[in-house]
């Protein structure tokens, strides 16, 4: 049986340090999968790996079969990969409304992304951002920017969501709201989401599985609990 | 030939590395490419003319003159026109082009259109070395160029202002955050451009002759050298302006005078391409 | 779709879609009233007018790759020149007059798309520098092939219009489309994909754009129409020369595209009527005419970032307050 995502062995360097180190990860399809470790253990190059930022040096990733290394970014896009980043980026000056109607139309080869079937106001209102679609997205607060990017990563219709640090700079309050939309994102959207994170207690109550990564190698894997007690996690964390 | 051609090389990479490291200076400050430089080069050149011939002073002291006169129109251009544009990078061509006319066309207008020359006391003598000659305002283009750099040299690295520019140079931000006032370092940075820009006319004005157009050629030559060496690096700056100088003289005695220029753009387009960065930089800056 | 200026506004004006028909009627009209005042001007008016009008469909040419897309190329002198060149010498060679012109305009294509493979990865101020020394060599190799080009001499360039009357007519036409074919692109994906590369090019490849060929297919474009701008000063001067095209040139354009206001429609034109009528027209004496034009590009960049067209919506806006109440 294919799964939904497979990644193996996949290797990247860059001058001299291996970013990445023949790490192997299989998702099933609509999962929530944590991806944690400390700073520097390669999980945002990972995330390049599967958005293709970066090309692997060895090993092969594979999207519902179809290979996904070696494409060019907007073509992961087009083969439905969408990521979000550690900061937020948007196109700033523009309209809410306008950011969606781009990515919308990049996928789905519209001439300027009319909203006919009222996808927007859906899509705003899952993210949490209902009404605000007018909004220069320079006049957003942080946590609505970050919201914002997401909404813009699901406009592409993706199949894979990879969210990097999402919840960086959030109070509990949005953090929590964030976890919610998450799983609304999975549950009504279909969706599979890669999430990078540090706040652990976010993750714990949020994904099926976690991958663990230390040095760019997999660590550890399972489920919430069996990586809160999985010693060699705790050491990495500990010792970094 | 051979020791000609070096000699030549030489004398046309001191010209290059004295106009490329004025102008690598200001911009590693701001970003901003410098095409007004030119225009200081030709108001100094003027007020050194206007010294020594119309004021009778000696001729050092003209000099001199011309010297102060190109640090304070280029500290001008910053503080009316370039200040205004840090920000916005795709405006300061049009900033650029218009500080050229404004400045070629006030000498145009004070001075006139002529082709004057500038006759050091020196002038007219020839050295030889070897079998090669040069004229003596060629030695002393060298010369300037020689010690210029050094004293840049030592100014940056063993001054507080100039490791404060050094600073503000790699990293703006972090330098403003450790409490360097950027706006002093521009007018400095600006300023010691401007007296680069007068040595340059008090070293080039008596090899060819003072005119309003006088170094807008030559500065795209220097333009060359400074994205070699790497935007804001001034020892890269003086390195390539002398690699240029001995490859563009060879390159016109043995291949063809006629496209003397065109090898230093083939290399500037080859490096654009390969390495934007510059030969010698090895931080990375933001392309875009 | 919003039109955002190249320096930025802080918002955006997001009108209610006008009717496109409109604008192109709007440009047909200006289009017949530039052709009105061209052939009813003295010859002196009339040439300065000419030559801004070819120059605006050299810089609207430009305004695709520079002005939606955000990419300051200093090259489009060195496609008009080849476009001039091309046409004059396939018509040495003995091609008929429309062939010339596909030709000269095929070959600038085809350096466009060297030039902007060259330069896919260079972005910024290195994709400046690079863009204005590759007009440097072009305009060495036409001013140094002697065998060629004749070199800093020049040639004649052989009439291929039925009348002047026929040229009179093309210019301001060609003008007109030139601006009209701006605001096609810009509303087509070509255009909102230039414009999103513009914002955030890195972003825009994560949402799916294409950004290396939509950069190619607009630097071609640009390039193909800069040429059509150079097929039309070689017909109007009747000779050309290696110094009109120097690599000043598409430093010039891209300057007059950003007075004019880059990104905007009509940016090219107020671009071009400026830096090419001020000199001619302030002609006090070439010196004083030149000194004034310097420091008005001074004070139009810094007090208007966002060019003419900017300094005009402004006023547009402030005008419309003001009724409001």
């Amino acid at each position: 049986m294919t799964e939904f995502l497979e990644v193996e062995g996949a290797s990247k360097t860059f001058g001299g340090v291996r970013a990445v180190d023949g790490m192997d990860i299989k998702l099933a399809e609509g999962q929530i999968c944590g991806l944690i470790g400390p700073n520097g253990s390669g999980k945002t190059t990972l995330l390049g790996l599967l958005s293709g930022t970066y090309r692997p040096d060895r090993g092969t990733i594979k999207l519902r079969g179809q290979r996904l290394d070696g494409l060019s970014t907007h073509r992961t896009v087009q083969q439905g990969v969408a990521r979000t980043f550690q900061t937020s980026r948007l196109f700033f000056r523009w309209p809410l409304g306008a950011n969606l109607a781009a990515a919308a139309a990049a996928r789905l080869l519209t001439s300027t992304g009319d909203d006919a079937d009222g996808g927007q106001e859906k899509l705003l209102a899952l993210v949490g951002l209902a009404g605000r679609g007018d909004v220069v997205c320079s006049s957003l607060s942080n946590a609505e920017q970050r919201l914002a990017m997401l909404a813009v990563a699901l406009a592409t219709r993706p199949h894979l969501l990879l969210l990097d640090e999402p919840a960086v700079g959030m109070s509990p309050a949005e953090t929590a709201a964030l976890g919610q939309v998450i799983q609304r994102i999975r549950g009504e959207l279909g969706v599979t989401v890669l999430i990078v994170e540090h706040n652990m207690h976010f993750m714990m109550g949020l994904a099926d599985r976690i991958v663990a990564m230390n040095a760019g190698r997999k660590l550890a894997e399972g489920t919430p609990a069996e990586i809160r007690g999985n010693p060699d996690v705790i050491a990495a964390y500990l010792g970094s | 030939m051979l020791i000609q051609a070096a000699v030549n090389g030489v004398v046309l990479g001191s010209l290059f590395a004295l106009l490329a490291v004025g102008l690598t200076l200001t911009y590693g400050v701001m970003e901003v490419p410098n095409f007004a430089q030119a225009g200081v080069i030709t108001l100094s050149a003027y007020a050194m003319l206007w010294l020594n011939q119309t004021a009778a002073c000696p001729f050092w002291i003209a000099a001199l003159g011309g010297l102060v006169v190109g640090g304070v129109v280029s500290v001008l251009t910053e503080r009316i026109a370039y200040r205004f544009v840090r920000t916005r990078p795709l405006a300061a061509p049009v900033v650029a082009l218009g500080l050229l006319l404004i400045l070629d066309n006030t000498a145009l207008i004070l001075f006139g259109g002529d082709h004057v020359s500038l006759s050091p006391p020196y002038a007219g003598d020839v050295i030889y070395v070897g079998s090669a000659s040069v004229p003596a305002v060629g030695v002393a283009l060298i010369g300037t160029t020689a010690v210029a750099l050094l004293a840049l040299w030592l100014f940056l690295q063993r001054t507080k202002t100039g490791r404060a520019i050094r600073a503000v140079s790699q990293n703006a931000e972090a330098a403003a955050i450790l409490g360097i006032r950027l706006e002093r370092q521009y007018i400095v940075s600006f300023f010691i451009s401007g007296i680069l820009a007068g040595l340059v006319a008090f070293a080039y004005g008596p090899m060819y002759a003072v005119y309003p157009y006088m170094a807008d050629a030559i500065l795209l030559n220097a333009f060359v050298v400074v994205v070699l060496g790497g935007l804001g690096n001034v020892a890269g700056a003086a390195v390539c302006g002398l690699l240029l100088g001995l490859l563009e003289s060879f390159g016109a005695i043995y291949v063809s005078a006629a496209y003397q220029n065109l090898f230093g753009f083939a290399v500037l387009l080859l490096m654009i391409v390969l390495r934007p960065a510059g030969l010698f930089t090895n931080r990375s800056r933001r392309v875009a | 779709m919003t039109e955002i200026g190249m320096y930025g506004q802080q918002e955006t004006r997001q009108r209610v879609r006008p009717r496109p028909a409109w604008d192109y009627l709007g440009i047909a009209l200006l289009g017949f009233g530039l052709w009105v005042l061209l052939v009813e001007s003295n010859s002196f008016y009339s040439s300065v007018l000419a030559t801004i009008l070819i120059w605006t469909i050299a810089t609207s040419g430009l305004n695709i790759i520079a002005g939606l897309g955000g990419y300051p190329s200093l090259v489009q002198g060195a496609f008009y020149g080849i476009g001039a060149y091309g046409s004059a010498l396939a018509m040495k060679w003995g091609q008929p007059f429309w062939a010339a012109c596909i030709e000269a305009v095929l070959a600038a294509g085809i350096l466009g798309l060297i030039v902007g493979l060259v330069f896919s990865r260079t972005r910024g101020q290195y994709f400046a520098i690079g863009t204005m020394f590759t007009g440097l060599v072009v305009s060495l190799v036409l001013s140094n092939w002697q065998s060629l080009t004749n070199g800093l001499l020049g040639i004649n360039v052989e009439f291929g219009f039925g009348s002047i009357n026929q040229l009179n007519v093309v210019i301001p036409a060609a003008a007109a489309f030139s601006l009209m074919l701006v605001r096609f692109v810009s509303r087509r994906r070509l255009g909102w994909r230039l414009l999103t590369i513009l914002e955030d090019e890195d972003l825009a490849e994560h949402i799916g754009v294409p950004t290396a060929r939509t950069k190619l297919t607009g630097f071609v474009l640009s390039a193909c129409v800069g040429a059509v701008a150079g097929v039309l000063i070689a017909q109007y001067n009747g000779t050309i020369s290696p110094d009109l095209f120097d690599y000043y040139v598409g430093f010039v354009m891209f300057v007059a595209l950003s007075v004019g206001g880059a990104g905007r429609v009509l940016g090219p034109l107020l671009g071009s009527a400026f830096i090419v009528g001020t000199p001619d027209l302030l002609n006090l004496s070439s010196g004083i005419g030149l000194l004034l034009a310097g420091i008005i590009f001074v004070v139009v960049i810094i007090v208007i970032p966002g060019g003419f067209m900017s300094a005009i919506d402004a006023v547009m806006a402030a005008a419309s307050r003001s009724v409001r109440r």
